[in-house]
């Protein structure tokens, strides 16, 4: 038997012994050829592990993570600027991080408590504008600027978006927001972004479903402080 | 950008590492990578300067890892599988065989308890001390280096079988 614990083999290999610990197992490494083995192969094991996972730091970072985190900085004024990226235009940043937002979260559309896994769940930015952003607060260079926001008529609370080519109608549920419709828009000119214009088509789908009429700017932040929980 | 955003850039790499050695693929290892993302920018406010955004990030990481596997073990369950490994691809000796290259170091984790995979991750893979790994999972030091050591004796089995 060996005279050390297997514990004790590996916390030597890791370097996690104490002087007194590593002379023990030094003793029992230069008695025990069956022990030398096992520590030759834990070591290989170590070089391997480095070596295959190492290689991912090389890699290249998929733009999708990238640009989360160069779309995500909504200056407060100014232009916006992406420092890592000088040629990256903002509104293909926002175009990217849209679409990623509609698409990636596949990892949830297929959840089965979903309401409709058909309905795309909202993630990233346009998640987070459509959870805390206010129409009568939002300054006009947001990635996303919300219009409207009013009660549908099956309880559910929803809001249009627009980002820079894309206009859209989210409503909340129990998995977050869903776009249950989405339009290509007129581009907006950096300067002249204003909200609530959006798409046509998908005005149209908000006055279908709504009722009561859009909140007013009390009834919207009363809406955002409960979480857009609705009826 | 703000520092917040420019110190998440410049430990996505290590991220992408972290999360490769959890997820079962490339494909789940991104997508695992941008929803800790999400997470750390809804939470951003939780983060104090100053203090390691490498171990807070691995930590939300680590966690939205486990959501998944959670749920996962629940859907499996409802097909009538409670095995949260019968779900994942299995490592087979034969398969190991054919080298020892990526496809079967991946393998072979894929195929280790979950409890046992992370600890492998944070501590051969991130090379974190076994006390910051045990903080991080928040279990005693004994349970990590127990985890730990039984993870790599599998590793060591199915990746030296030939």
């Amino acid at each position: 038997m060996m005279s050390i614990r297997e514990e004790q083999l590996m916390a030597h290999l890791d370097g996690e012994l104490s002087v007194l610990e590593e002379d023990r197992v030094a003793r029992a490494l230069a008695e025990d050829e069956a022990l030398r083995a096992e520590a030759e192969a834990q070591r290989r094991l170590k070089e391997k592990l480095a070596r295959r996972y190492d290689a991912i730091v090389e890699e290249p970072v998929p733009d999708r993570l990238r640009a989360m985190l160069e779309t995500n900085v909504v200056p407060l004024s100014g232009p916006r600027r992406s420092p890592h990226r000088p040629g990256w235009p903002a509104a293909a940043a926002i175009a990217a991080s849209l679409a990623l937002a509609v698409v990636a979260l596949n990892l949830f559309s297929t959840r089965s408590d979903a309401p409709d896994a058909r309905e795309p769940v909202a993630g990233g930015i346009l998640a987070a504008a459509l959870d805390t952003q206010l129409a009568s607060t939002q300054t006009g260079d947001a990635p996303i600027l919300i219009g409207i926001s009013f009660a549908a008529r099956d309880g559910r609370l929803c809001r249009t978006f627009e980002a820079d080519a894309t206009a859209g109608l989210a409503c909340r549920g129990g998995s977050g927001w869903q776009v249950v419709a989405s339009a290509r828009s007129a581009p907006r000119g950096g300067e002249y972004r204003q909200a609530g214009s959006g798409s046509a088509s998908v005005m149209e789908a908000a006055e279908k479903m709504m009722v009561g009429g859009p909140f007013e700017a009390k009834a919207e932040r009363a809406a955002r402080d409960k979480g857009w929980s609705g009826r | 950008m703000e520092a917040f955003e420019r110190e998440l850039l410049t430990l996505l790499p290590r991220l992408r590492r972290f999360a490769r050695s959890l997820a079962r693929d490339a494909a789940d290892a991104d997508d695992l990578t941008q929803l800790a993302l999400e997470r750390a920018l809804k939470a951003r406010a939780q983060w104090q300067k100053g203090t390691r955004m490498d171990s807070w990030m691995m930590k939300i990481m680590r966690n939205c890892w486990i959501d998944e596997v959670r749920s996962r073990a629940r859907r499996a369950a409802a097909l009538g599988s409670e095995d949260v490994r019968a779900v994942m691809p299995a490592a087979t000796a034969s398969e190991a065989e054919r080298a020892a290259d990526a496809d079967a170091i991946d393998r072979a984790m894929n195929a280790l308890p979950v409890e046992q995979r992370e600890a492998v991750a944070l501590v051969l893979v991130e090379g974190l001390s076994y006390r910051e790994a045990a903080e991080m999972l928040d279990v005693p030091v004994g349970t990590l280096t127990s985890r730990l050591t039984r993870g790599r004796q599998a590793l060591a089995r199915t990746l030296e079988a030939a």
